[in-house]
């Protein structure tokens, strides 16, 4: 998206996500929405909340105002008491208290979506791959796509969300596949389930503080396990780091990560977007990095 | 006057000559420290100060040493070699000199601006001023392996809420422990109520002498306060601070008596958003030729060294450390500036657009256009970075600054 309105708000280096999204907003593209809920993902998504609040004033918008250091009693009380703060607010906004009944429902219908989306993620790693990285990442029904080849190189994806699809078929064109990911937006979103035993709302909450922690919470070891547990599954021989422009979070990230997966011979490519990654420049890059995977260079 | 050395053409106030031996101090205090095997802490802007001094463990500032770097222009050398390293150019700055210095030729390097950086036992950071900041140190830890404590905190509005001083301070009673545990020291509370008194007087000298530039004309300009914000940041609880902002108060006191300025026929005033340009701080110095002068800094006055009420000194402590701008929500950024700026009766505002601290940049828009609206103060936005020069592009900022200085003159007429 083209951003017009949001740069009289957020300079260039907040990062293209949240000026798109405000952009949306200024635009009236959002204003379908009942309202908007705002975590503390990064610094420049907690200002957009402060923005929406000054600029976006007919719709309403709720702070998730959780912290982001997953450690220590206090911060987890602190964590608990903002996820029944957010509860209240939203229920104070519909008119309707959360039944118990319905969220046992609502839990029991996310983990199943969790299970199934692991085990399509489980057969996107097998050789040859039973379905493709599009039809993994969509969570739809396979739409008689052909069926990916076996003598494609099983390539890790790592990073906060991937944007751009046409990425997928140029990473088939240039030899190789989507095997495993641990994107923000894929398995890191999916993988824990919520406890379906014992009081729902504190499962739910319980689920948030120890899921496998996006880039911006503390400390990085969980994910850093996730991260070697895809790449040990689906037997991929390189990882294809995708960040996004001035995501500062996983820009630290990155380097510490790729000195680790050295160090095990996992090869390492980064490549930063804005969203976008259509490119002859990525192209090159990743054709490179491919062919670097099967001469083994690293292995 | 309080001379402590003879003035020089370039210094308002004589008293800022102890700047550099104050810094010079601290540096070799904490190598001192460090060589007589007592624990030292690497710690980031916004951290409990108080209890390190208490504790008697030196604070080791790595932001102040790349500002420091930045100053005598070597900082863009340990970007460059953090670029190397697989840090991106898109990260703060004051980091890329940090991991340039502690990933390339080590902390120890001769070299190096003091002899080097002493290394740290312990890693001491928070959220307050920002989520990269964590980010930094735990690239540190991931180098030096060795225990590391953050303090979260979530963004506030004025007045804080029960809640989030109570979150603070929770963290603080962990954080207690986990110094005396790992570093083999001890937390004695009088100790700690002696430390926050000298905070606190420290506080209220720097208030003052921020406060003294309201007067027109002004004593003393940004360049001058930026080199003498340093105690502030890392030494509140040392009563080197106490006797170094006395000077300064007391000198700035005396030229504000005799009507003396800073700048001879001062014209327009001036006020500042954001971390300076530390390899530029003649930016500053440069518009005294024109008859300008900044006289009021954000970064001077609401990020470091908040005021104490000691009859409650928990709530007060974490109330200091949370009620900092870079913590503040926007709306509380604004009401902020609203309340302060019209005494200082400035002509004219200048936003720094600083690529290496998004926190202190996302919300500058809204502060502008209320401050035209409500109190008829045009802005200026320059873009740069605060350490690293090559964001900085002399031409076109110069002519910037010109013409909105120009425009500022014709405000006037």
């Amino acid at each position: 998206m083209h951003v017009v309105l949001a740069d009289s708000y957020l300079p260039i280096f907040a990062g293209k996500l949240a000026r798109s999204i405000l952009e949306q907003a200024l635009q009236g593209k959002l204003a379908h929405l009942a309202g908007v809920a705002i975590s503390n993902s990064s610094d420049a998504v907690r200002m957009l909340y402060d923005l929406w609040g000054r600029h976006i004033l007919q719709q309403r918008a709720f702070l998730i105002d959780v912290p982001a250091i997953l450690e220590g009693e206090t911060n987890h009380r602190v964590f608990r008491q903002a996820m029944l703060d957010f509860k209240g607010e939203l229920e104070k906004f519909t008119g309707k208290p959360l039944e118990p009944a319905a969220l046992r429902r609502s839990i029991a219908l996310f983990n199943e979506n969790r299970r199934l989306l692991k085990e399509i993620a489980s057969l996107m790693s097998v050789s040859p791959p039973r379905v493709s990285p599009e039809t993994y990442l969509d969570a739809l029904p396979s739409r008689g796509e052909t069926p990916q080849r076996a003598e494609l190189t099983p390539l890790h994806v790592s990073g906060p969300i991937l944007v751009d699809r046409s990425f997928l078929p140029m990473l088939r064109e240039c030899g190789a596949t989507m095997s495993s990911e641990d994107l923000g937006t894929g398995s890191r979103y999916f993988w824990n389930e919520v406890e379906e035993a014992g009081e729902p709302v504190e499962a739910v909450i319980e689920r948030y503080w120890s899921k496998i922690p996006e880039s911006y919470k503390t400390p990085m070891e969980p994910r850093w396990r996730h991260l070697l547990s895809q790449i040990e599954r689906s037997k991929a021989r390189g990882v294809i780091f995708v960040i996004e422009k001035y995501s500062d979070e996983d820009q630290y990230d990155y380097p510490v990560w790729r000195d680790r997966l050295r160090s095990r011979g996992v090869p390492c490519l980064l490549l930063d977007s804005e969203l976008v990654l259509e490119s002859e420049q990525v192209r090159t890059r990743v054709q490179t990095f491919v062919d670097i995977v099967k001469g083994g260079a690293f292995s | 006057m309080t001379a402590t050395a003879p003035k020089k053409k370039g210094r308002a106030l004589n008293s800022s000559y102890e700047a550099a031996t104050v810094l010079k101090d601290y540096w070799e205090g904490a190598t001192r420290h460090r060589a007589e095997g007592r624990p030292v802490a690497w710690v980031s802007g916004n951290v409990p100060i108080e209890l390190f001094w208490a504790l008697g463990i030196y604070p080791v500032y790595p932001e102040n040493y790349s500002a420091v770097c930045a100053s005598i222009q070597r900082a863009q050398e340990f970007c460059e070699t953090a670029e190397e390293k697989g840090y991106s150019i898109d990260l703060c700055s004051y980091s890329r000199v940090n991991l340039g210095i502690v990933l390339g030729k080590g902390v120890d390097d001769p070299e190096l601006p003091y002899g080097g950086i002493p290394r740290p036992d312990m890693l001491v950071t928070t959220r307050i001023p920002c989520l990269p900041q964590v980010k930094w140190w735990e690239v540190v830890r991931e180098h030096f392996d060795i225990p590391m404590f953050v303090v979260d905190a979530t963004m506030v509005e004025l007045p804080i809420r029960e809640s989030q001083r109570q979150h603070y301070l929770g963290q603080i009673r962990e954080l207690i422990p986990f110094m005396e545990q790992k570093l083999g020291v001890r937390f004695h509370e009088d100790t700690f109520t002696e430390t926050l008194k000298l905070s606190d007087q420290a506080a209220e000298l720097w208030l003052d002498l921020l406060d003294l530039r309201t007067a027109v004309p002004s004593p003393v300009g940004s360049r001058e306060m930026c080199g003498n914000v340093f105690p502030l940041v890392a030494m509140l609880g040392n009563p080197r601070t106490i006797e170094f902002f006395t000077h300064l108060r007391d000198e700035a006191k005396e030229c504000v008596q005799e009507g003396k300025g800073a700048v001879e026929n001062e014209q327009i005033r001036l006020g500042w958003d954001n971390i300076p340009m530390w390899y530029n701080l003649k930016f500053f110095s440069d518009v005294e030729e024109q008859n300008a002068i900044f006289t009021y800094e954000t970064y001077l006055r609401y990020v470091w060294g908040g005021r104490m009420d000691l009859n409650d000194p928990w709530t007060a402590f974490a109330d200091k450390h949370l009620d900092v701008w870079l913590n503040y929500s926007i709306n509380q950024r604004v009401n902020t500036l609203l309340r302060d700026l019209v005494k200082f009766k400035l002509d004219g505002f200048v936003f720094h657009q600083n690529r290496s601290c998004k926190r202190f940049s996302m919300g500058q828009r809204d502060l502008a256009q209320a401050i035209q609206e409500k109190i008829g103060v045009p802005s200026l936005f320059i873009e740069s970075d605060m350490a690293d020069p090559r964001a900085y592009a002399e031409a076109p900022t110069r002519v910037k600054m010109e013409t909105f200085l120009e425009m500022l003159e014709g405000n006037k007429r």
